[in-house]
Protein backbone atom coordinates (compact mmCIF):
# COMPACT_ATOMS: atom_id res chain seq x y z
CA UNK A 1 0.00 0.00 0.00
CA UNK A 2 1.19 3.26 -1.26
CA UNK A 3 -0.66 6.28 0.09
CA UNK A 4 -2.70 5.65 3.10
CA UNK A 5 -6.35 6.08 2.88
CA UNK A 6 -7.43 8.27 5.64
CA UNK A 7 -10.53 6.79 7.49
CA UNK A 8 -12.65 9.79 7.52
CA UNK A 9 -12.14 13.05 5.98
CA UNK A 10 -13.54 16.49 6.46
CA UNK A 11 -12.95 18.91 3.93
CA UNK A 12 -13.19 22.51 3.99
CA UNK A 13 -16.57 22.26 6.47
CA UNK A 14 -18.16 25.38 7.35
CA UNK A 15 -20.86 26.04 9.53
CA UNK A 16 -23.24 28.63 10.81
CA UNK A 17 -25.79 29.32 13.07
CA UNK A 18 -28.60 31.59 11.69
CA UNK A 19 -25.50 33.71 10.02
CA UNK A 20 -22.78 33.14 13.05
CA UNK A 21 -20.04 31.86 11.73
CA UNK A 22 -19.15 28.22 14.10
CA UNK A 23 -16.52 26.57 11.92
CA UNK A 24 -15.44 28.37 8.74
CA UNK A 25 -12.85 26.38 6.51
CA UNK A 26 -12.11 23.03 8.62
CA UNK A 27 -10.16 20.44 7.24
CA UNK A 28 -8.85 16.81 8.81
CA UNK A 29 -8.35 13.85 8.16
CA UNK A 30 -8.71 10.77 10.56
CA UNK A 31 -6.70 7.57 10.02
CA UNK A 32 -7.29 4.10 11.39
CA UNK A 33 -5.02 3.42 15.01
CA UNK A 34 -4.29 6.92 15.34
CA UNK A 35 -5.63 9.56 18.05
CA UNK A 36 -6.13 13.07 16.81
CA UNK A 37 -6.36 15.58 19.46
CA UNK A 38 -8.88 18.39 19.42
CA UNK A 39 -8.28 21.55 21.73
CA UNK A 40 -9.62 24.90 21.94
CA UNK A 41 -10.46 27.34 24.41
CA UNK A 42 -14.38 26.91 25.42
CA UNK A 43 -16.38 28.42 22.24
CA UNK A 44 -13.98 27.10 19.85
CA UNK A 45 -16.41 24.97 18.34
CA UNK A 46 -14.89 21.42 19.33
CA UNK A 47 -18.58 20.28 20.19
CA UNK A 48 -19.80 21.64 16.90
CA UNK A 49 -16.99 19.59 15.11
CA UNK A 50 -18.19 16.85 16.74
CA UNK A 51 -21.94 17.22 16.39
CA UNK A 52 -21.13 17.96 12.47
CA UNK A 53 -19.16 14.11 12.52
CA UNK A 54 -21.62 12.38 14.32
CA UNK A 55 -24.71 13.95 12.50
CA UNK A 56 -26.12 16.13 14.77
CA UNK A 57 -25.41 19.16 12.73
CA UNK A 58 -25.05 18.73 8.84
CA UNK A 59 -22.67 21.39 7.96
CA UNK A 60 -23.39 24.56 6.01
CA UNK A 61 -20.94 24.01 3.35
CA UNK A 62 -18.09 21.28 2.85
CA UNK A 63 -17.40 17.58 1.90
CA UNK A 64 -17.40 14.79 4.90
CA UNK A 65 -15.57 11.46 3.07
CA UNK A 66 -15.63 8.34 4.71
CA UNK A 67 -12.99 5.70 3.46
CA UNK A 68 -12.65 8.14 0.27
CA UNK A 69 -16.37 8.56 -0.38
CA UNK A 70 -18.69 11.42 0.49
CA UNK A 71 -21.35 10.65 2.84
CA UNK A 72 -23.97 12.56 4.24
CA UNK A 73 -25.76 12.35 7.64
CA UNK A 74 -29.13 13.24 8.34
CA UNK A 75 -29.17 12.16 11.72
CA UNK A 76 -27.15 10.79 14.67
CA UNK A 77 -28.45 6.94 13.70
CA UNK A 78 -26.87 7.48 9.80
CA UNK A 79 -23.74 8.09 10.99
CA UNK A 80 -23.69 5.54 13.71
CA UNK A 81 -24.65 2.99 10.65
CA UNK A 82 -21.79 3.89 9.08
CA UNK A 83 -19.69 2.71 12.04
CA UNK A 84 -19.00 6.04 13.48
CA UNK A 85 -19.86 6.45 17.45
CA UNK A 86 -19.47 8.85 19.71
CA UNK A 87 -18.68 8.91 23.66
CA UNK A 88 -21.00 11.71 25.15
CA UNK A 89 -19.58 14.30 27.80
CA UNK A 90 -22.37 12.64 29.91
CA UNK A 91 -22.18 9.50 29.31
CA UNK A 92 -25.61 8.90 27.91
CA UNK A 93 -26.31 5.53 29.94
CA UNK A 94 -29.38 4.30 31.71
CA UNK A 95 -28.52 4.36 35.53
CA UNK A 96 -31.03 1.85 37.14
CA UNK A 97 -30.02 -0.74 33.90
CA UNK A 98 -27.78 -3.13 33.75
CA UNK A 99 -24.48 -2.92 32.62
CA UNK A 100 -25.31 -5.67 29.43
CA UNK A 101 -28.67 -3.75 28.56
CA UNK A 102 -26.58 -0.40 28.50
CA UNK A 103 -24.15 -2.00 26.30
CA UNK A 104 -26.43 -3.09 23.92
CA UNK A 105 -29.32 -0.46 24.42
CA UNK A 106 -31.29 0.99 21.72
CA UNK A 107 -30.10 -2.64 19.94
CA UNK A 108 -31.04 -5.36 21.96
CA UNK A 109 -30.22 -8.61 21.09
CA UNK A 110 -33.72 -10.64 20.56
CA UNK A 111 -34.11 -14.62 20.11
CA UNK A 112 -36.74 -16.35 18.17
CA UNK A 113 -39.50 -17.11 17.56
CA UNK A 114 -41.25 -14.71 20.33
CA UNK A 115 -38.88 -12.51 19.98
CA UNK A 116 -38.17 -11.82 23.91
CA UNK A 117 -34.50 -10.37 24.78
CA UNK A 118 -31.62 -12.49 24.93
CA UNK A 119 -30.45 -11.48 28.07
CA UNK A 120 -27.81 -14.53 28.25
CA UNK A 121 -26.23 -13.83 24.67
CA UNK A 122 -25.80 -9.71 25.63
CA UNK A 123 -24.33 -10.59 28.87
CA UNK A 124 -22.00 -12.78 27.60
CA UNK A 125 -21.02 -10.67 24.86
CA UNK A 126 -20.43 -7.70 27.10
CA UNK A 127 -18.37 -9.85 29.63
CA UNK A 128 -15.91 -10.68 26.62
CA UNK A 129 -15.88 -7.01 25.46
CA UNK A 130 -15.16 -5.75 29.07
CA UNK A 131 -12.52 -8.27 29.86
CA UNK A 132 -11.01 -7.81 26.59
CA UNK A 133 -10.38 -3.92 26.94
CA UNK A 134 -9.91 -4.60 30.57
CA UNK A 135 -12.64 -2.76 32.31
CA UNK A 136 -13.00 -4.22 35.48
CA UNK A 137 -16.51 -4.43 36.86
CA UNK A 138 -17.51 -6.67 39.57
CA UNK A 139 -19.99 -8.12 37.24
CA UNK A 140 -22.46 -7.18 34.10
CA UNK A 141 -25.55 -7.49 36.30
CA UNK A 142 -24.43 -4.47 38.20
CA UNK A 143 -26.91 -1.24 37.47
CA UNK A 144 -24.89 1.40 36.36
CA UNK A 145 -25.65 3.39 38.77
CA UNK A 146 -23.68 0.97 41.49
CA UNK A 147 -20.63 1.43 38.90
CA UNK A 148 -17.81 4.07 39.73
CA UNK A 149 -17.18 7.27 37.70
CA UNK A 150 -14.35 5.11 35.86
CA UNK A 151 -16.31 2.18 35.87
CA UNK A 152 -19.02 4.27 34.07
CA UNK A 153 -16.93 5.88 31.59
CA UNK A 154 -15.25 2.10 30.77
CA UNK A 155 -18.32 0.90 30.27
CA UNK A 156 -19.45 3.91 27.78
CA UNK A 157 -16.11 3.35 25.60
CA UNK A 158 -16.43 -0.44 25.39
CA UNK A 159 -19.96 0.11 24.26
CA UNK A 160 -18.44 2.61 21.23
CA UNK A 161 -15.94 -0.07 20.82
CA UNK A 162 -18.98 -2.70 20.45
CA UNK A 163 -20.63 -0.82 18.03
CA UNK A 164 -18.14 1.26 16.07
CA UNK A 165 -16.12 -0.22 13.05
CA UNK A 166 -14.48 2.98 12.15
CA UNK A 167 -14.63 5.77 14.17
CA UNK A 168 -14.77 7.03 18.10
CA UNK A 169 -15.55 10.63 18.93
CA UNK A 170 -14.70 11.06 22.86
CA UNK A 171 -15.83 14.07 24.29
CA UNK A 172 -13.42 14.68 27.65
CA UNK A 173 -13.82 11.26 28.28
CA UNK A 174 -11.89 12.22 31.78
CA UNK A 175 -13.31 15.22 32.92
CA UNK A 176 -15.04 14.10 35.92
CA UNK A 177 -12.73 11.34 37.19
CA UNK A 178 -10.12 11.52 39.77
CA UNK A 179 -6.30 10.97 39.10
CA UNK A 180 -6.76 6.97 39.28
CA UNK A 181 -9.85 6.50 37.24
CA UNK A 182 -7.51 8.80 34.53
CA UNK A 183 -4.97 6.84 34.15
CA UNK A 184 -7.12 3.96 33.76
CA UNK A 185 -8.97 5.60 31.32
CA UNK A 186 -6.14 6.71 29.28
CA UNK A 187 -4.81 3.24 28.98
CA UNK A 188 -8.16 1.98 27.63
CA UNK A 189 -8.08 4.90 24.83
CA UNK A 190 -4.36 4.23 23.94
CA UNK A 191 -5.62 0.78 23.50
CA UNK A 192 -8.17 1.27 20.88
CA UNK A 193 -5.48 1.44 18.28
CA UNK A 194 -5.04 -2.08 18.71
CA UNK A 195 -8.70 -2.09 17.35
CA UNK A 196 -7.88 -0.17 14.13
CA UNK A 197 -9.68 2.67 15.23
CA UNK A 198 -9.65 5.94 13.98
CA UNK A 199 -10.07 8.32 17.16
CA UNK A 200 -11.26 11.52 17.77
CA UNK A 201 -10.63 13.04 21.66
CA UNK A 202 -11.68 16.28 22.58
CA UNK A 203 -9.86 17.42 25.78
CA UNK A 204 -9.21 19.92 28.03
CA UNK A 205 -6.21 18.89 29.71
CA UNK A 206 -2.82 19.51 27.53
CA UNK A 207 -1.12 16.88 29.77
CA UNK A 208 -3.69 14.06 28.50
CA UNK A 209 -3.66 15.24 24.85
CA UNK A 210 0.25 15.03 24.65
CA UNK A 211 0.50 11.40 26.74
CA UNK A 212 -2.27 10.59 24.04
CA UNK A 213 -2.48 11.55 20.91
CA UNK A 214 -0.61 11.33 17.86
CA UNK A 215 -1.56 14.27 16.39
CA UNK A 216 -3.16 17.47 17.76
CA UNK A 217 -5.41 19.90 16.01
CA UNK A 218 -6.52 23.41 17.30
CA UNK A 219 -9.02 25.02 16.78
CA UNK A 220 -9.70 29.09 17.84
CA UNK A 221 -13.01 30.79 17.76
CA UNK A 222 -14.30 28.63 14.68
CA UNK A 223 -11.07 28.66 12.99
CA UNK A 224 -8.50 25.99 12.03
CA UNK A 225 -5.26 27.17 13.92
CA UNK A 226 -3.00 24.20 12.46
CA UNK A 227 -2.29 20.86 12.97
CA UNK A 228 0.85 19.65 14.85
CA UNK A 229 2.58 15.72 15.17
CA UNK A 230 2.83 15.43 18.77
CA UNK A 231 6.56 14.12 18.42
CA UNK A 232 7.23 17.81 16.80
CA UNK A 233 5.40 20.05 18.90
CA UNK A 234 5.61 21.18 22.87
CA UNK A 235 2.96 22.79 25.13
CA UNK A 236 4.14 26.05 24.70
CA UNK A 237 3.19 26.14 20.83
CA UNK A 238 -0.28 24.47 21.28
CA UNK A 239 -0.86 26.97 24.33
CA UNK A 240 -0.09 29.78 21.95
CA UNK A 241 -1.86 28.55 19.09
CA UNK A 242 -5.26 28.13 21.87
CA UNK A 243 -4.86 31.27 23.06
CA UNK A 244 -3.16 33.46 19.82
CA UNK A 245 -0.65 34.84 22.48
CA UNK A 246 2.72 34.65 21.37
CA UNK B 1 -27.38 -12.31 41.29
CA UNK B 2 -25.20 -9.59 41.86
CA UNK B 3 -23.34 -11.72 44.19
CA UNK B 4 -21.61 -10.99 47.78
CA UNK B 5 -22.28 -7.88 47.64
CA UNK B 6 -23.37 -5.90 50.96
CA UNK B 7 -25.27 -3.31 48.97
CA UNK B 8 -27.33 -4.90 46.59
CA UNK B 9 -28.02 -7.57 49.03
CA UNK B 10 -29.91 -4.42 51.56
CA UNK B 11 -31.51 -3.25 48.41
CA UNK B 12 -32.62 -6.82 47.50
CA UNK B 13 -34.41 -6.79 50.91
CA UNK B 14 -36.35 -3.50 50.20
CA UNK B 15 -36.99 -4.88 46.90
CA UNK B 16 -38.55 -7.60 48.43
CA UNK B 17 -41.01 -5.27 50.92
CA UNK B 18 -44.31 -5.48 49.11
CA UNK B 19 -43.83 -9.48 49.74
CA UNK B 20 -43.00 -8.88 53.24
CA UNK B 21 -45.60 -5.87 53.49
CA UNK B 22 -48.34 -8.03 51.69
CA UNK B 23 -47.78 -11.57 53.86
CA UNK B 24 -47.31 -9.27 57.27
CA UNK B 25 -50.96 -8.06 56.44
CA UNK B 26 -52.31 -11.39 55.43
CA UNK B 27 -50.98 -13.56 58.34
CA UNK B 28 -52.08 -10.57 60.88
CA UNK B 29 -55.70 -10.38 59.42
CA UNK B 30 -55.48 -14.46 59.20
CA UNK B 31 -54.87 -14.58 62.87
CA UNK B 32 -57.54 -11.59 64.13
CA UNK B 33 -60.19 -12.01 61.11
CA UNK B 34 -60.06 -15.75 62.05
CA UNK B 35 -63.46 -16.29 63.45
CA UNK B 36 -64.98 -14.14 61.02
CA UNK B 37 -63.91 -15.59 58.35
CA UNK B 38 -61.55 -14.09 56.92
CA UNK B 39 -59.43 -17.06 55.62
CA UNK B 40 -61.86 -18.77 53.97
CA UNK B 41 -61.31 -19.60 49.92
CA UNK B 42 -65.09 -17.91 49.45
CA UNK B 43 -63.50 -14.50 50.79
CA UNK B 44 -59.84 -14.77 49.95
CA UNK B 45 -61.63 -15.43 46.00
CA UNK B 46 -63.71 -12.63 46.43
CA UNK B 47 -60.99 -10.16 47.63
CA UNK B 48 -59.19 -11.55 43.77
CA UNK B 49 -62.10 -11.01 42.02
CA UNK B 50 -62.95 -7.54 43.23
CA UNK B 51 -59.24 -6.26 42.94
CA UNK B 52 -59.16 -7.62 39.25
CA UNK B 53 -59.90 -4.48 37.50
CA UNK B 54 -57.33 -2.04 39.97
CA UNK B 55 -54.84 -4.89 38.84
CA UNK B 56 -55.18 -4.37 35.26
CA UNK B 57 -55.56 -0.56 35.79
CA UNK B 58 -52.25 -0.92 37.91
CA UNK B 59 -50.04 -2.60 35.13
CA UNK B 60 -51.11 -0.22 32.85
CA UNK B 61 -49.76 2.47 35.20
CA UNK B 62 -46.57 0.22 35.90
CA UNK B 63 -45.52 1.31 32.16
CA UNK B 64 -46.55 5.01 31.80
CA UNK B 65 -44.40 5.58 35.43
CA UNK B 66 -41.60 3.72 34.22
CA UNK B 67 -41.75 6.22 30.90
CA UNK B 68 -41.56 8.84 33.36
CA UNK B 69 -44.10 10.09 32.73
CA UNK B 70 -47.82 9.06 34.35
CA UNK B 71 -51.39 9.04 34.06
CA UNK B 72 -54.49 10.05 36.17
CA UNK B 73 -56.95 9.83 33.70
CA UNK B 74 -57.63 6.20 33.63
CA UNK B 75 -60.40 6.20 36.10
CA UNK B 76 -62.85 8.40 33.38
CA UNK B 77 -61.58 6.30 30.89
CA UNK B 78 -62.81 3.23 32.60
CA UNK B 79 -66.11 4.80 32.85
CA UNK B 80 -66.27 5.84 29.13
CA UNK B 81 -64.91 2.20 28.01
CA UNK B 82 -67.70 0.46 30.18
CA UNK B 83 -70.57 2.48 28.99
CA UNK B 84 -69.20 1.94 25.38
CA UNK B 85 -69.51 -1.72 25.41
CA UNK B 86 -72.53 -1.49 27.14
CA UNK B 87 -73.96 0.80 24.73
CA UNK B 88 -72.78 -1.00 22.07
CA UNK B 89 -73.81 -4.62 23.45
CA UNK B 90 -77.37 -3.57 23.03
CA UNK B 91 -77.58 -3.55 19.24
CA UNK B 92 -74.61 -5.15 17.79
CA UNK B 93 -72.87 -8.70 18.73
CA UNK B 94 -70.26 -9.77 21.33
CA UNK B 95 -67.17 -8.47 19.45
CA UNK B 96 -67.79 -5.50 18.56
CA UNK B 97 -69.18 -4.84 21.74
CA UNK B 98 -65.89 -5.88 22.99
CA UNK B 99 -63.88 -3.95 20.27
CA UNK B 100 -65.74 -0.84 21.32
CA UNK B 101 -64.76 -1.04 24.90
CA UNK B 102 -61.28 -2.00 24.45
CA UNK B 103 -61.37 0.66 21.47
CA UNK B 104 -62.40 3.58 23.37
CA UNK B 105 -59.86 3.24 26.13
CA UNK B 106 -56.84 2.82 23.68
CA UNK B 107 -58.05 5.44 21.37
CA UNK B 108 -58.49 8.18 24.91
CA UNK B 109 -54.93 6.89 25.51
CA UNK B 110 -53.98 7.49 22.12
CA UNK B 111 -55.16 11.13 22.46
CA UNK B 112 -53.49 11.55 26.22
CA UNK B 113 -49.89 10.18 24.34
CA UNK B 114 -50.02 12.94 21.49
CA UNK B 115 -50.20 15.83 23.76
CA UNK B 116 -47.35 14.18 26.40
CA UNK B 117 -45.36 12.47 23.37
CA UNK B 118 -45.22 15.03 20.64
CA UNK B 119 -46.63 18.40 22.58
CA UNK B 120 -43.95 17.64 25.54
CA UNK B 121 -46.93 19.16 27.39
CA UNK B 122 -46.77 17.45 31.10
CA UNK B 123 -48.50 14.49 31.30
CA UNK B 124 -49.56 15.29 34.50
CA UNK B 125 -51.88 18.48 33.68
CA UNK B 126 -52.67 16.83 29.96
CA UNK B 127 -54.27 13.79 32.61
CA UNK B 128 -55.55 15.94 34.82
CA UNK B 129 -57.33 17.91 32.07
CA UNK B 130 -58.66 14.80 30.61
CA UNK B 131 -59.54 13.22 33.35
CA UNK B 132 -61.91 15.70 33.85
CA UNK B 133 -63.18 16.03 30.04
CA UNK B 134 -63.56 12.13 29.70
CA UNK B 135 -66.04 11.78 33.30
CA UNK B 136 -68.02 15.00 31.77
CA UNK B 137 -68.39 12.77 28.71
CA UNK B 138 -68.92 9.43 30.69
CA UNK B 139 -71.67 11.51 32.56
CA UNK B 140 -73.36 12.65 29.44
CA UNK B 141 -73.26 9.78 27.25
CA UNK B 142 -76.25 8.04 28.99
CA UNK B 143 -77.68 11.05 31.13
CA UNK B 144 -76.52 9.62 34.40
CA UNK B 145 -78.29 6.12 33.60
CA UNK B 146 -76.94 3.52 34.22
CA UNK B 147 -76.43 0.69 31.22
CA UNK B 148 -77.63 -2.82 31.89
CA UNK B 149 -74.99 -5.39 30.01
CA UNK B 150 -77.07 -8.51 29.07
CA UNK B 151 -75.09 -10.36 27.30
CA UNK B 152 -74.62 -13.42 28.94
CA UNK B 153 -71.52 -14.31 26.96
CA UNK B 154 -69.93 -10.64 27.54
CA UNK B 155 -70.96 -11.25 31.27
CA UNK B 156 -69.74 -14.73 31.15
CA UNK B 157 -66.32 -13.83 29.98
CA UNK B 158 -65.75 -10.64 31.46
CA UNK B 159 -67.29 -11.23 35.29
CA UNK B 160 -69.07 -14.23 36.40
CA UNK B 161 -68.06 -16.62 34.30
CA UNK B 162 -65.53 -19.50 34.97
CA UNK B 163 -62.51 -21.72 33.09
CA UNK B 164 -62.05 -25.28 34.41
CA UNK B 165 -63.78 -24.10 37.03
CA UNK B 166 -61.82 -20.73 37.77
CA UNK B 167 -63.58 -17.67 37.88
CA UNK B 168 -62.66 -15.37 34.60
CA UNK B 169 -61.83 -12.46 36.92
CA UNK B 170 -58.99 -14.35 38.32
CA UNK B 171 -57.76 -15.73 34.69
CA UNK B 172 -57.87 -12.04 33.22
CA UNK B 173 -55.35 -10.96 36.22
CA UNK B 174 -53.06 -14.17 35.75
CA UNK B 175 -53.10 -13.39 31.91
CA UNK B 176 -52.75 -9.31 32.41
CA UNK B 177 -49.63 -10.17 35.37
CA UNK B 178 -48.27 -13.04 33.18
CA UNK B 179 -48.21 -11.09 29.36
CA UNK B 180 -47.16 -7.74 31.24
CA UNK B 181 -44.68 -9.17 33.04
CA UNK B 182 -43.03 -10.51 30.13
CA UNK B 183 -43.44 -7.62 27.87
CA UNK B 184 -41.92 -5.78 30.77
CA UNK B 185 -39.04 -7.60 31.15
CA UNK B 186 -38.55 -9.55 28.11
CA UNK B 187 -38.93 -7.79 25.18
CA UNK B 188 -37.44 -4.62 23.62
CA UNK B 189 -39.93 -2.50 24.35
CA UNK B 190 -39.96 -2.77 27.83
CA UNK B 191 -36.57 -2.22 27.96
CA UNK B 192 -37.21 1.19 25.83
CA UNK B 193 -39.83 2.21 28.38
CA UNK B 194 -37.17 1.84 31.09
CA UNK B 195 -34.79 3.76 29.31
CA UNK B 196 -36.65 6.34 28.09
CA UNK B 197 -38.17 6.98 32.04
CA UNK B 198 -34.60 6.31 33.22
CA UNK B 199 -32.40 9.10 31.15
CA UNK B 200 -34.35 10.04 28.05
CA UNK B 201 -31.25 12.18 26.33
CA UNK B 202 -29.62 8.53 26.48
CA UNK B 203 -32.23 6.74 25.30
CA UNK B 204 -32.25 9.17 22.34
CA UNK B 205 -28.72 9.50 21.15
CA UNK B 206 -28.96 5.28 21.11
CA UNK B 207 -31.46 5.42 18.65
CA UNK B 208 -34.40 5.05 20.49
CA UNK B 209 -37.98 6.75 19.46
CA UNK B 210 -38.44 8.56 22.65
CA UNK B 211 -41.84 9.97 21.52
CA UNK B 212 -42.69 6.85 20.41
CA UNK B 213 -42.53 5.04 23.42
CA UNK B 214 -44.49 7.58 25.48
CA UNK B 215 -47.06 7.67 23.07
CA UNK B 216 -47.09 3.58 23.22
CA UNK B 217 -47.28 3.90 26.92
CA UNK B 218 -49.95 6.04 27.57
CA UNK B 219 -51.96 4.21 24.75
CA UNK B 220 -51.32 0.95 26.60
CA UNK B 221 -52.56 2.78 29.59
CA UNK B 222 -55.65 3.61 27.88
CA UNK B 223 -56.03 0.18 26.74
CA UNK B 224 -55.43 -1.61 29.92
CA UNK B 225 -58.41 0.95 31.32
CA UNK B 226 -60.59 -0.06 28.91
CA UNK B 227 -60.16 -3.90 29.49
CA UNK B 228 -60.71 -3.22 33.35
CA UNK B 229 -63.83 -0.78 32.49
CA UNK B 230 -65.14 -4.07 30.57
CA UNK B 231 -64.53 -6.48 33.46
CA UNK B 232 -66.35 -3.80 35.55
CA UNK B 233 -69.18 -4.28 33.39
CA UNK B 234 -68.96 -7.64 33.27
CA UNK B 235 -69.07 -8.45 36.50
CA UNK B 236 -71.73 -5.90 37.64
CA UNK B 237 -73.81 -6.97 34.58
CA UNK B 238 -74.22 -2.79 34.10
CA UNK B 239 -72.11 0.19 33.18
CA UNK B 240 -72.41 3.38 34.98
CA UNK B 241 -70.52 7.14 34.87
CA UNK B 242 -69.25 6.30 38.53
CA UNK B 243 -67.31 3.24 37.41
CA UNK B 244 -64.06 3.94 38.04
CA UNK B 245 -64.12 6.73 40.08
CA UNK B 246 -62.86 5.87 43.26
CA UNK B 247 -59.53 4.01 41.70
CA UNK B 248 -57.30 6.35 41.30
CA UNK B 249 -55.39 6.34 45.02
CA UNK B 250 -56.24 3.11 45.38
CA UNK B 251 -53.89 1.88 41.87
CA UNK B 252 -51.17 4.62 42.50
CA UNK B 253 -50.54 3.80 45.82
CA UNK B 254 -50.98 -0.13 44.48
CA UNK B 255 -47.90 0.67 41.75
CA UNK B 256 -45.84 2.50 44.37
CA UNK B 257 -46.18 0.10 46.93
CA UNK B 258 -45.45 -2.64 44.50
CA UNK B 259 -41.95 -0.88 43.93
CA UNK B 260 -42.53 1.08 40.33
CA UNK B 261 -40.54 4.92 40.66
CA UNK B 262 -42.86 7.82 40.37
CA UNK B 263 -40.48 9.12 38.49
CA UNK B 264 -39.23 6.39 35.62
CA UNK B 265 -36.55 3.63 34.92
CA UNK B 266 -37.89 0.96 37.60
CA UNK B 267 -40.87 -0.75 38.65
CA UNK B 268 -42.29 -4.37 38.67
CA UNK B 269 -45.34 -5.85 37.41
CA UNK B 270 -45.98 -8.42 39.70
CA UNK B 271 -44.93 -6.10 42.88
CA UNK B 272 -48.31 -3.93 40.91
CA UNK B 273 -50.24 -7.45 41.08
CA UNK B 274 -49.52 -7.47 45.23
CA UNK B 275 -49.42 -3.54 46.14
CA UNK B 276 -53.39 -4.08 44.27
CA UNK B 277 -54.08 -7.41 46.27
CA UNK B 278 -53.15 -5.45 49.23
CA UNK B 279 -55.27 -2.88 48.85
CA UNK B 280 -57.91 -5.39 48.04
CA UNK B 281 -57.16 -7.36 51.47
CA UNK B 282 -56.97 -4.09 53.26
CA UNK B 283 -60.22 -3.13 52.39
CA UNK B 284 -61.50 -6.41 52.99
CA UNK B 285 -60.27 -7.01 56.56
CA UNK B 286 -61.03 -3.23 57.46
CA UNK B 287 -64.93 -4.28 56.62
CA UNK B 288 -64.97 -7.60 58.16
CA UNK B 289 -63.18 -5.52 60.94
CA UNK B 290 -66.25 -3.62 61.88
CA UNK B 291 -65.03 -0.46 61.06
CA UNK B 292 -67.21 1.97 59.90
CA UNK B 293 -66.59 3.78 55.90
CA UNK B 294 -64.77 6.56 57.98
CA UNK B 295 -62.67 4.62 60.00
CA UNK B 296 -61.96 2.57 57.31
CA UNK B 297 -60.69 5.67 55.03
CA UNK B 298 -58.86 6.95 57.97
CA UNK B 299 -56.98 3.44 58.48
CA UNK B 300 -56.15 2.62 54.94
CA UNK B 301 -55.02 6.68 54.63
CA UNK B 302 -52.44 6.05 56.94
CA UNK B 303 -51.51 2.40 55.98
CA UNK B 304 -51.15 3.59 52.25
CA UNK B 305 -48.88 6.93 53.35
CA UNK B 306 -46.67 4.26 55.75
CA UNK B 307 -46.20 1.75 52.87
CA UNK B 308 -45.74 4.66 50.07
CA UNK B 309 -43.38 6.65 52.71
CA UNK B 310 -41.37 3.24 53.05
CA UNK B 311 -41.25 2.26 49.53
CA UNK B 312 -40.16 5.40 48.09
CA UNK B 313 -37.76 5.62 50.75
CA UNK B 314 -35.99 2.38 49.61
CA UNK B 315 -36.61 2.92 45.46
CA UNK B 316 -35.55 6.35 45.34
CA UNK B 317 -33.12 7.84 47.43
CA UNK B 318 -30.51 6.49 49.29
Amino acid sequence: MTELQPVLSLRGINKAFDGLVAIQNFSLDLFSSKIVALVGDNGAGKSTIIKVISGIYPPTSGDILLDGEMVYFSDASSSRSKGIEVVHQDLALVDEQPVYMNMFLGKELTKKPFGLLNKARMREESQNLVDALDVRIPSTNLAIRNLSGGQRQGIAIARAVHWASKLILLDEPTAALGVAETAKVEKLVSSLRERKLAILLISHSLDQVFRLADQICVLRRGEQIGIRETSKTNKNEIISMITGVH
Amino acid sequence: MEGSHLFSKWLNLQKNLIYIGFFGIFLFFAVTLYNDGFLTTRNLTNIVLQTAPATIMAIGLVFVLSSGEIDISFGSIVAVSALTTALVLQSAPLVIGIMAGLGAGLAIGFFNGIFVAYLRLPSFLVTLATMGLFAGIARSMTNLRSIPVLNDTFTGIFGSGKLFSIPSLVIWTILAVLIGHIVYRHTRFGAHILAVGDNARAAQVSGISVARVRLYALTLCGGMAGLAGMLYAGRLQAAKYTLGESDLMTVIAAVIVGGTALYGGKGSVVGALFGSLMMGMLNNGLILMGLDVSDQMIVRGVIILLAVALSLRNFNRI
